[in-house]
């Protein structure tokens, strides 16, 4: 590069990406839920939503979570197929494959079944899309974690300094 | 705070504010040195901006300007706009280092002497020596506040240490203990105390960790000698007709395209965009890029050899309880090519949180068998294993020119293949690493591949002869007088141990080289 090309050159600091957005591009796509609520979706249609959901479990399936972890997941997506058109289709004509796989009802086979379905699908760029996004959006909710023994944040407790860093006690030599 | 005018060209400008260009700026800064420092990334607080969340601090501190990978390695098909994860803020990636703070051997400095010819290897010994840098370590050390010397106790292990201490006693390991960490285990220099937070690698909240973010850029500020410009993107160094660099074109916080001149340009930007300015500096005199003609510029990446062993146990661990990088066994990083392969590594505790260790353990994987694995979180220990890679040609940082970033410049490229070395010293690494945690009753082991590059080194090492490398022994470009690397791109090898210190302790060193130069004149 020359000193007269870059002095030419129209450079702009594109201020329009957020740091949610970066992280998601760095990822493959992948972003993050706030909440945990029941499922509220302003683009996908509901049986759109609990479909997805029902993949996001047989995807990452953990029998003490309910189903709300896992609508949050989609809420995610919902929120980012808002205003990305193409994301939308993906969404859309995915559940419309796994209901092909299903005689046209993803929803009413068994967890069993789903799972045959699903890896029927595996590494399409609905499945990718899907996955990568549930995996940070599910383990990221702050509301599941002390059902896996994370205990979060510590800063506000002070740390672990007084709260058990240091306690295991069934090592031998003890 | 000071402030130089863009055509001031008696100052030294710094590109970068981390472990190298952070404290390279203070310490020219105390010699009475002007100095501009121009970092690309936000200057954060870490008494505001620090959340213990391991994705929000991600997103606030990494590098996410895109890159791209290729090679054989899993991380360019797991993460391929990722290949690094290291920091874009005031104090670079200082603020998610986890502390470890070692010397590097006197074997070392002397790969191939040591080693020997590795086929397919690019080894070369340093132009320094251990004892060259010992009195920069003893300086490094006092400086970041290392615990196990100048007096300084060890931190208290935590649960995660406990697990691996007892593990590797069972074994007959010897060389176990808590490590020598640029962590305060009681208060100093002004900064508070370790209270065991975890959540080391999201920047400390208690500033106890040492990072330049709050010691080497505040300390440098106050000498009336420095200036420090946040969110100044460097494009490009420029140069004069006679071939010495006069100046560097930067993107400043408001979008504008600025220059500033400089008598001296010191590059600290990491192992990867280092590279990659030189090489997007290139001119018609210097065609191939900025300090190249040896063509070594961007060659010989190095990421060492890395890993990570989580044993699940039986009943609680709760490994993230307290500082992540808790304890360290020795044994293996010695030279001892009965192993099956040349150099050593290290095991150091880990920790992730929840969040991390979904997107880590395992990347891309799904279904039952990979959440069984996570629903033992709170029974689980870690460990990171760290060793010496060898130096490659072809693993190398070169321009994409398929892709560019926001400012139009193409993106670096990070291409790396494992050595056959690499392949046999992770495999021996995880095999002691899962016996160290099966000696003491662990149900099972789990093998966790590289996470993208937290070491960065290589890419503009040092020589003896211009023709073998980037810069000579005191991280001075072969080609261009007034041109200095100042991060770990300048190392001749990787050395079994975690960087930075090495990194801290040649940038005090490089210090005293310029302010000599400086003062007679030479440069």
């Amino acid at each position: 590069m020359t000193k007269q090309n870059l002095s030419r050159r129209s450079f702009l600091k594109k201020g329009t990406m957020t740091a949610a957005g970066a992280v998601a591009i760095a990822l493959s796509g992948i972003s993050i839920s706030p909440s945990a609520w029941a499922m509220t979706l302003t683009t996908l249609d509901h049986k759109t939503g609990k479909s997805l959901s029902a993949l996001c479990r047989v995807l990452y399936p953990h029998n003490q979570l309910t189903n709300v972890y896992y609508d949050a997941c989609v809420e995610g997506l919902d929120a980012n197929a808002k205003n990305d058109p193409a994301l939308l289709t993906l969404l859309t004509e995915g559940v419309q494959t796994l209901n092909a796989h299903s005689q046209n009802n993803f929803l009413a086979l068994s967890a069993e079944q789903q799972l045959v379905v699903v890896k029927k699908i595996e590494g399409s760029p609905f499945f990718n899309q899907v996955r990568s996004h549930v995996v940070v959006a599910l383990y990221n909710n702050d509301k599941i974690w002390s059902l896996f023994g994370y205990e979060g944040p510590s800063f506000p407790y002070g740390g672990y300094l007084e709260r058990g860093f240091n306690d295991i006690d069934w090592l031998p030599n003890h | 705070m000071k402030k130089f005018d863009l055509n001031d060209s008696s100052v030294v400008v710094v590109i970068g504010s981390g472990a190298g260009g952070g404290t390279l700026s203070n310490e020219l800064a105390q010699k009475g040195i002007n100095v501009v420092c121009l970092e690309a990334g936000k200057h954060l607080d870490f008494r505001t901006d620090f959340v213990n969340k391991e994705w929000e601090m991600f997103s606030k501190e990494a590098w996410l300007d895109k890159r791209t990978a290729s090679g054989e390695w899993r991380v360019a098909k797991d993460f391929p706009n990722l290949p690094a994860w290291i920091c874009k803020t005031v104090g670079g990636s200082t603020l998610h280092w986890a502390g470890a703070s070692l010397r590097f051997q006197e074997h070392e400095f002397k790969g191939l002497s040591t080693y020997g010819h590795v086929e397919g290897a690019n080894l070369l010994d340093w132009p320094i020596t251990l004892q060259d840098l010992a009195p920069y370590y003893d300086k490094a050390e006092d400086k970041m506040g290392v615990t196990q010397t100048n007096g300084i106790p060890a931190l208290p292990g935590n649960n995660n240490y406990k697990v691996m201490e007892a593990g590797a006693k069972q074994l007959g390991y010897k060389e176990v203990h808590t490590g020598r960490m640029a962590i305060n285990s009681q208060p100093r220099d002004g900064r508070g105390s370790c209270r065991q937070l975890g959540f080391c690698f999201q920047g400390c909240r208690m500033g106890a960790k040492w990072s330049t973010l709050y010691t080497e850029i505040p300390k440098a500020q106050a000498t009336g000698h420095f200036e420090l410009r946040a969110e100044s993107h460097v494009l490009q160094i420029t140069h004069n007709q006679a071939g010495k660099v006069d100046g560097v074109v930067y993107m400043d916080a408001n979008g504008q395209q600025q220059q500033q001149k400089a008598r001296i340009v010191c590059v600290a930007g990491n192992s990867i965009e280092s590279p990659r300015l030189l090489l997007n500096s290139a001119s018609t005199l210097f065609p191939d890029g900025l300090a190249n003609s040896s063509g070594q510029v961007g060659r010989n990446y190095m990421r060492h050899v890395t890993g990570s062993v989580y044993g699940v146990f039986e009943k609680p661990v709760n490994m993230h309880r307290g500082t992540t990088m808790a304890g360290i066994i020795q044994d293996e990083s010695d030279h001892n090519p009965k192993r099956g392969f040349v150099g050593g590594y290290e095991m150091e505790t880990i920790s992730l949180g929840l969040p991390f260790l979904a997107a880590f353990l395992n990347p891309g994987s799904w279904g039952k068998e990979f959440t069984g694995e996570l629903d033992n979180y709170e029974n689980m220990a870690g460990m990171w294993l760290v060793g010496e890679d060898m130096p490659q040609e072809t693993n190398r940082i070169t321009l994409n020119h398929e892709v560019k970033d926001h400012y139009g410049l193409p993106v670096a490229n990070v291409h790396v293949t494992d050595h056959p070395n690499d392949i046999a010293m992770r495999e021996h690494a995880y095999k002691q690493g899962a016996a160290v945690y099966e000696s003491i009753g662990a149900l099972n082991t789990i093998r966790v591949p590289p996470y993208p590059s937290t070491h960065n080194l290589g890419t503009n090492r040092m020589s003896l002869n211009a023709k073998d490398g980037v810069v000579n022994g005191w991280g001075q470009s072969h080609d261009i007088d007034n041109l200095f690397i100042s991060d770990g791109s300048q190392f001749t090898t990787g050395a079994t141990e975690n960087p930075t210190l090495t990194i801290v302790a040649l940038a005090i060193r490089q210090s005293e080289y310029i302010a000599r130069e400086m003062a007679a004149m030479n440069i």
